[in-house]
């Protein structure tokens, strides 16, 4: 009976992946088994999805408007507006709003037609042509020819509008979002409105929705995390890479470099740096962040190399002639971009609440909708509803991706601890 | 079928040059590799020569250490990566001496020309790509071949080395794989470019005795089949005499002999090839009053502190006063010229022409010649 409790009790081997299933399999089934991270990663996407539908929910445009004269449709148009829509991001998050069911679509399609990619590479190959496709709305002309999706109209408040035509009792024929209202239409007359029916979650200082600003600081908050990230994960790869592939004099290099930055403290530099720029946009404090974050993947991704470059496919790749770009940036670094994945999750939390600091303390970009900026206008008219709101959702978004990082990271390997 | 021809060869092999083989393929010419460590400069290899003809199967022999693995390393250059430095020699293959090139230009060569295979298959493949992927990568970078076009190719080289059910296994990933199979996929991507040779570093070492016997005899059948030279590493004399042509023996970075592989097993002519000999079980000899094993005594030399002359003297039973004086050269044994291709670096074989060690041993194993010095010496063995 005690050599069987013995037994029964003796860690159980490492899980073997069955047949057919690859590396990466393994590590998505792990994931699908952690319930937390799994709730992370819903919340995640439902995050995505309400940033790319803000508009849907809330703007003062309507989607259908008749006033006698025949249909019109101000909506649509409004999303490419540019005196309404000024900023990249909410053109991207818009673009990519327009183009979602076409994106669902040619995934579908996609998957069909290349069952080796799976579901993921083929959204993540649509999204990418989204991606080209933003960079083509967002030059404005190429020599004679004019983008036709690059315009300025003036902006009609349709909501206004209506009340105008409803009190000469000729009221339009109309539909209009949830919300009609946008998150940069001021009304001197209804600031620091408390939470009520008209305004759910009550006005700001200028008398904005405070529901429709943070709508929309959901598409700032993830987009920041996101570049920021991306920038910094892709110095501190490439940096951390070269380190510990080639080692001597590059090592010293950036190993003297890594160091260097990490005796500044790190948000000190960053408030420094956005404090130093005069008119800041918020592509400035992504590059800020990202420009100041890239030494623990550099030194996560040095350490890496410096295990596995001594590794028995290593020399095999270069027996077989492989140029030595291809060795270290398509053989090695699959092997050891794990740790820097993790740290890369929990960096997009740090990154938004970075911005949200950066927007309290009065140094982000004041022309988007900052969850931080909400926060220091409560703080500074003592009102508890601009608080509570842009506070809950900072809280949630930071919560969330933390989830997802700790069960990416328990996923890729039970034993890692970053 | 195929093990029996991989047999016949040995047996019909010619001295050097091999019937018609014309030019050698590859030629090492006094090739010096030296390592920079803490403790000094490690000589891992000193004055190493030989060639390669083509389709022949050349065995480079000797214990770890020897340098034999330093050796193959250096021909492709692959010892620069690992804090090695070739000191002098030339590596003449296809005409062109390949420590002289740049490293793009050896760099077209590797996986290309020459093929390696290590001893590891366990970890010799990149856990994150399937087997088809690793396997047409030479044939993409190397050739320009397309994607679809290297896949189709990897599953005819996965047949090619006889892996079960290619069609599945070309999209399956190293894990799934046992080390017999990994191996079989590594000699598919050496082998994706038809190189002209396949340098073969020790493929066996780690594999089961039962898949041993499988990987050799494969890579002999392949090597009829696609006509290419082999150089075969190894440490085990059971794999030099069942797939080699000719031999070399290596000790402590030199070459001490070098011989066809029915020659040298018949009648060595260097005191450490016949000490290895002397050291093996044998069935075939001295039946009922069998031998017993004679270890080569003492132990291989600290790379650092090398013996001074012939480096096998310390441990040599035939030594004599030029042994520790000065170092043999590599020359044909005096009895048998210079047209066998036998050669052997001893001082006794040249002064002493004519001796063959293997009777001299059994002789001394005989309980009349040299009982005495037997029981003075228990056999500590020596692996």
């Amino acid at each position: 009976m005690a050599h069987a409790a013995t037994i029964g009790a003796s860690p159980a081997p490492p899980e073997a992946p069955p047949d057919g299933t690859s590396n990466a399999e393994a590590v998505r089934r792990r994931l699908s088994k952690n319930r937390t991270a799994m709730f992370g990663i819903r919340a995640v996407l439902g995050l995505i999805v309400l940033a790319t539908f803000a508009p849907v929910l809330a703007l003062n445009q309507p989607f259908y408007w008749n006033e006698g004269a025949g249909p019109e449709f101000p909506w649509l148009r409004a999303l490419f507006n540019r005196l309404l829509f000024e900023n990249a991001v909410d053109l991207l998050f818009n673009l990519l709003l327009v183009t979602a069911p076409l994106v669902w679509l040619a995934a579908r399609w996609l998957r069909q037609r290349r069952q080796d990619i799976g579901a993921a590479g083929a959204y993540a190959r649509c999204l990418a042509a989204v991606g080209l496709l933003f960079v083509c709305v967002s030059i404005e002309s190429l020599g004679p020819l004019k983008n036709p999706l690059h315009f300025t109209e003036k902006v009609v408040n349709y909501r206004l509008e209506r009340e105008r035509l409803a009190e000469l009792g000729q009221a339009p024929q109309s539909l209009f979002p949830l919300v009609p209202y946008s998150y940069r239409e001021t009304d001197p007359v209804r600031g620091l409105e408390s939470p009520g029916g008209t305004h759910w979650l009550g006005t700001d200082t200028e008398g904005r929705d405070v529901f429709c600003r943070m709508l929309f600081g959901t598409r700032i908050s993830l987009t920041i995390g996101v570049v920021a990230v991306l920038i910094y994960v892709s110095i501190g790869t490439v940096l951390g890479s070269l380190a510990g592939y080639f080692g001597g004099w590059v090592d010293n290099v950036v190993s003297r470099l890594v160091e260097v930055m990490i005796t500044f403290p790190s948000f000190f530099l960053i408030l420094t740096l956005a404090a130093l720029i005069q008119e800041r946009s918020i592509f400035h404090v992504m590059l800020i962040i990202g420009i100041t974050n890239w030494t623990s993947v550099a030194r996560l991704v040095r350490a890496e190399f410096l295990r596995q470059k001594s590794l028995d496919y290593v020399q095999a790749a270069l027996a077989m002639g492989l140029p030595r770009r291809r060795i270290i940036f398509s053989h090695i670094l699959p092997n050891a971009i794990a740790p820097a994945l993790v740290s890369a999750t929990f960096g997009i939390a740090s990154a938004i609440l970075i911005e949200s600091t950066l927007s309290f303390l009065g140094v982000g970009d004041v022309s988007v909708a900052s969850w931080g900026e909400t926060l220091n206008a409560g703080r500074v008219q003592q009102k508890l509803w601009l608080v509570l709101a842009p506070g809950a959702a900072i809280f949630f978004v930071v919560t969330v991706f933390n989830l997802v990082g700790e069960g990416i990271r328990d996923a890729l390997d039970p034993k890692l601890r970053v | 079928m195929t093990d029996q021809s991989a047999f016949d060869a040995t047996e019909l092999s010619l001295p050097r040059p091999p019937a018609g083989a014309g030019a050698p393929l590859l030629s090492v010419r006094n090739l010096a590799v030296s390592f920079q460590t803490d403790a000094g400069i490690v000589q891992a290899v000193d004055g190493v020569s030989f060639d390669i003809y083509p389709g022949e199967t050349l065995a480079l022999v000797g214990e770890s250490g020897s340098g034999k693995s330093v050796t193959a390393m250096s021909i492709l250059r692959l010892i620069e990566s690992q804090r090695g430095r070739v000191q002098s020699g030339q590596v003449y293959f296809e005409g062109r001496d390949l420590l002289a090139l740049s490293p793009a230009e050896v760099r077209a060569v590797r996986g290309n020309r020459i093929g390696m295979v290590f001893q590891e298959p366990m970890s010799s493949l990149n856990p994150v790509y399937t087997l088809g992927s690793q396997i047409g990568e030479p044939l993409v970078v190397h050739r320009g071949v397309s994607g679809a076009r290297a896949r189709a190719e990897a599953i005819h080289l996965l047949e090619l080395v006889n892996m079960p059910a290619p069609e599945r296994r070309v999209d399956e990933y190293p894990h799934q794989l046992s080390g017999g199979m990994r191996q079989r996929a590594m000699i598919a991507m050496a082998l994706a470019c038809r190189p002209s040779l396949l340098i073969a570093d020790e493929p066996t070492t780690a594999l089961d005795v039962t898949v041993q016997a499988q990987i050799l005899e494969l890579i002999a059948q392949l090597q009829a089949e696609l006509g290419m030279s082999v150089l075969m590493i190894t440490h085990d004399l059971g794999v030099v005499a069942s797939v080699a042509h000719r031999a070399i023996v290596m000790y402590a970075g030199r070459v001490v002999e070098q011989a066809d592989v029915l020659g040298l097993f018949d009648d060595p002519r260097h005191p450490y090839t016949a000490g290895l000999f002397d050291s093996l079980p044998r069935i075939d000899i001295g039946r009922g009053a069998s031998p017993r094993l004679r270890p080569i005594e003492g132990s291989v030399p600290d790379a650092l502190h090398f013996p001074s002359g012939c480096r096998f003297h310390p441990r040599c039973r035939f030594a004599f006063e030029p042994c520790a004086a000065s170092a043999p050269q590599l020359r044909p044994p005096p009895e048998v010229g210079p047209g066998d291709g036998r050669l052997s670096a001893c001082w006794y074989t040249e002064q002493r022409p004519g001796r063959s060690y293997l009777t001299d041993a059994s002789a001394a194993a005989s309980p009349a010649a040299e009982s005495p010095a037997d029981d003075a010496e228990p056999t500590g063995s020596v692996s």
